[in-house]
């Protein structure tokens, strides 16, 4: 009768401690982080109108900095993936004619919601005259699936993946003339990570999916920014009056070239001329 | 019938005007003509001829070809046989010139060099020719002088180049104006007294 009885205690709490952790892992969970250029440009935007803009004058080949938004909380990227991850986007953009260099910044140079006052400090002890500020946005979900049923045998939670991990990641570069405070273009990535699971190993395979889905993001935004930097040549060169480009490196490629005042002038002169020389 | 309309088509104008379009809009073809020092020092010394045929941008081709074309075309329809000597001297007179006078400039594009050889050198021949032709040589031939005196002095209608990713290369279009007077000293005359004989009509 004792061991009947001490069988059923011991039966009972096992229950109760699989109902527990089965209670416990019921349900959606999510996680989310994310970094604002906003936020962190224009801290006092309700208290403090925008500074107006200036015409940027852009001295090429263009010292440039590239650096994540930094996040007000904790961060969910490591120094060491952020940097990995910039240089990917830098090894892209350095081969430009008019780019001179591409700094990375490290996290800790910038300071949360720092404005134009922290891109200035960066500006001087960098030396740089644009930046590529790189915000995103990371939501993770993870759901059950009916496979979950077997988390009551307690082995189950070992061995079955049925927990459903959706990963959503956005990316956005924005590249900022540091002087006169002007946005140049930006560019976002985005991509859409879905795995499974087992909770013992869910925390890890979420930072995996964190992890891969940064890694999609940045490669899917790599060619809209090289679009978007095609997009802002055409720009400079179609409005002179909104952008001023002044060549550092002056002589290093010329080009014979009539403005287009007296090419028309001279142009239709000569055909003019001809035309009215030859009437009776 | 067909030969001789054929003979009549400005053959060398439309070939650097196609020349033109294709080192601009091929991929890779600028990078294999445009006038490169290092290349030119490598021996690739086509480039110091093709170099005039790149153009940077849609907008640097159209305004130089706003003043080759009809330039070019004068010269092919009225003095045939000069047409493919203004190209050829121009074109290797300006990328010398570019190589000896200019060190600091590592490339170089733009047919305006050849554009003003044509000029100078259809405007010279006209002051041999009717009243009428004779006024517009004159004041094209004005126009260009007020053009050289005020670019030596650093003064230019709108510096929109820059935007274009090139500086401005004054040496070119003296190079081709000389290369155009030359070669009307040489057709008319020699160097000695070229307005003596009145020279007019087809070659």
């Amino acid at each position: 009768m004792k061991w009947s009885a001490l069988s059923r205690i011991v039966r009972g709490a096992s229950m109760s401690l699989v109902l527990g952790v089965v209670s416990g892992c019921a349900g959606m969970h999510t996680q989310h982080s994310t970094t604002s250029v906003v936020d962190y440009l224009y801290p006092n935007a309700k208290n403090e109108p925008v500074a107006e803009q200036g015409v940027p004058v852009l001295s090429l080949p263009m010292r440039v900095g590239i650096a994540f938004v930094p996040e007000r909380g904790g961060s969910t990227l490591s120094e060491a993936k952020k940097n990995e991850l910039l240089e990917k986007v830098a090894t892209n953009f350095r081969k430009l004619d008019f780019i001179k260099s591409i700094d990375i910044i490290p996290s800790p140079y910038l300071t949360p919601q720092g404005g134009f006052q922290n891109l200035d400090q960066i500006r001087t002890m960098h030396g740089i005259e644009a930046i590529t500020l790189v915000s995103y946005d990371q939501k993770q979900f993870t759901d059950e699936g009916v496979a979950s049923i077997v988390y009551w045998t307690i082995v189950g939670a070992y061995i079955i993946p049925a927990e459903k991990n959706s990963t959503y990641t956005m990316v956005d570069a924005v590249i900022m003339h540091i002087p006169s405070r002007k946005m140049l273009f930006r560019a976002p990535g985005t991509s859409q990570i879905k795995g499974h699971s087992t909770p013992i190993n869910l925390s890890e395979e979420l930072r995996a999916d964190s992890e891969k889905g940064f890694n999609e993001a940045v490669d899917r935004m790599i060619p809209n920014l090289e679009q978007q930097l095609a997009a802002f040549q055409e720009k400079v060169k179609a409005s002179p009056e909104e952008y001023q480009v002044v060549r550092s490196d002056s002589g290093s490629r010329g080009g014979g070239a009539f403005d287009a005042l007296t090419a028309l002038l001279v142009g239709l002169l000569v055909a003019g001329g001809a035309w009215w020389s030859r009437r009776p | 019938m067909v030969a001789p309309a054929l003979a009549r088509v400005p053959w060398w104008t439309l070939g650097l005007l196609a020349a033109a379009l294709v080192a601009l809009w091929l991929p890779g073809a600028a990078d294999v003509l445009v006038y490169d020092r290092s290349g030119i020092a490598s021996g690739e010394l086509w480039r110091i001829v093709t170099g005039n045929l790149v153009h940077f941008s849609t907008r640097h081709l159209a305004s130089n070809f706003a003043v080759l074309l009809p330039a070019a075309w004068l010269v092919e329809t009225r003095y045939r046989a000069d047409a493919r000597l203004i190209i050829l001297t121009a074109s290797s007179a300006i990328g010398i010139a570019l190589l000896v006078g200019e060190p600091e400039i590592l490339q170089f594009g733009g047919v305006s060099g050849i554009s003003i050889a044509f000029l100078v050198y259809v405007c010279l021949r006209g002051l041999h020719e009717n009243r009428r032709w004779r006024t517009i040589c004159m004041i094209l031939l004005a126009v260009m002088g007020a053009k050289f005196t005020a670019e030596s002095f650093g003064w230019h209608l709108r510096d929109w180049q820059a935007n274009e990713g090139f500086v401005p290369i004054m040496l070119s279009h003296v190079i081709g104006a000389v290369a155009g007077s030359v070669i009307y000293l040489w057709r008319i005359h020699g160097c000695s007294k070229p307005f003596r004989r009145p020279v007019t009509g087809l070659q």
